[in-house]
């Protein structure tokens, strides 16, 4: 338990780490998702650095998978389909919401903004109320 | 030209890739991780609060600095959302986000580094992640004056 606990603090303190320099070096806003959309929408003279942070995600992905596959594991029970419809609604909805767990979690808290402690505590209102109902049916 | 550029692509890169690390070694790429937070039923799993408060508390000085430098270090100006007002598009979008992120246990950055595995549960959550962003680009003419439509504004 104190293994995951301090994993936990880790891993959350590099993911602080990697929107810090975004932010100090280069004046951005780590949201995961708003970074993704904006390629999606081809924002103008926007748009290389947007690329940039993917492929670096991807990459990092790649460099911890080849080392650590057991972290990539899923010991999930859920199936492709809900899976799926749950994407679909996550990408909706963090655009609809403007932002995700990491625009609204980590950025949007940390500069204690209003809106995304109210977007905190709605979605992980749903998202309580959607997991726990799943494993009931 | 601008001659910080190429700097802050490197930079954009390197962030993500020490994104993922992070996002790996808090097993946010484990959607069961996620899930055993938001179930309370049966081995409830707080590790999840951990992530967050490690997080920001890394994250809240590098706002504190940045602000009072009031710009960024390679480029003109800070490009932070300035919406401030509570709006029904937030607390509807988060409530979507939320039953999606609820039923399937993947957020979009732990999508986006996991799918490399090769593993089709990523593969699928990315790909929908994707057909959802598209579907709300054509559908939100049914709600929005053509005037509101801004990317990014947390």
């Amino acid at each position: 338990m104190l293994e995951t606990i301090f994993l936990s603090l880790l891993g959350g303190a590099l993911i602080g780490a990697a929107a810090s320099i975004l932010l100090v070096l280069n004046g951005r806003v780590a949201s995961v998702s708003g970074i993704y959309y904006g390629i999606l929408q081809f924002f103008k003279g926007d748009f290389a650095w947007r690329i940039y942070f993917v492929l670096g995600l991807v990459f990092g992905g790649l460099v911890m998978f080849l080392n650590f596959p057991s972290l990539f594991e899923p010991q999930t029970d859920r199936s492709l389909m809900a899976i799926s419809v749950g994407g679909i609604l996550v990408g909706f909805g963090s655009v609809l919401g403007s932002g995700c767990t990491i625009g609204h979690g980590v950025c949007g808290l940390s500069r204690k903004s209003k809106r995304s402690l109210t977007a905190v505590v709605v979605f992980l209102a749903a998202g309580i109320i959607a997991a726990n109902l799943y494993s009931q049916f | 030209m601008d001659k910080h550029k190429i700097l802050r692509s490197l930079i954009a890169f390197l962030s993500g890739a020490l994104m993922a690390v992070g996002i790996s070694v808090a097993e946010l790429t484990e959607p069961q991780k996620v899930l055993n937070f938001l179930d309370f039923g049966g081995g409830w799993d707080p590790s999840l609060v951990f992530v967050f408060i490690g997080a920001i508390a890394v994250h809240f000085f590098a706002f504190k600095y940045v602000f009072k430098q009031k710009k960024p270090l390679f480029d003109t100006k800070l490009r932070i959302p300035e919406v401030k007002n509570i709006t029904p598009s937030l607390i509807i979008g988060s409530i979507i986000f939320g039953l999606g992120w609820g039923i399937s246990g993947y957020s979009p950055e732990s999508g986006l580094t996991a799918f490399v595995s090769g593993d089709w549960g990523p593969i699928a959550f990315t790909i929908a992640i994707t057909v959802g962003m598209i579907a709300h680009h054509f559908l939100k003419p049914l709600w929005e004056k053509p005037k509101d439509l801004i990317g990014e504004d947390l």
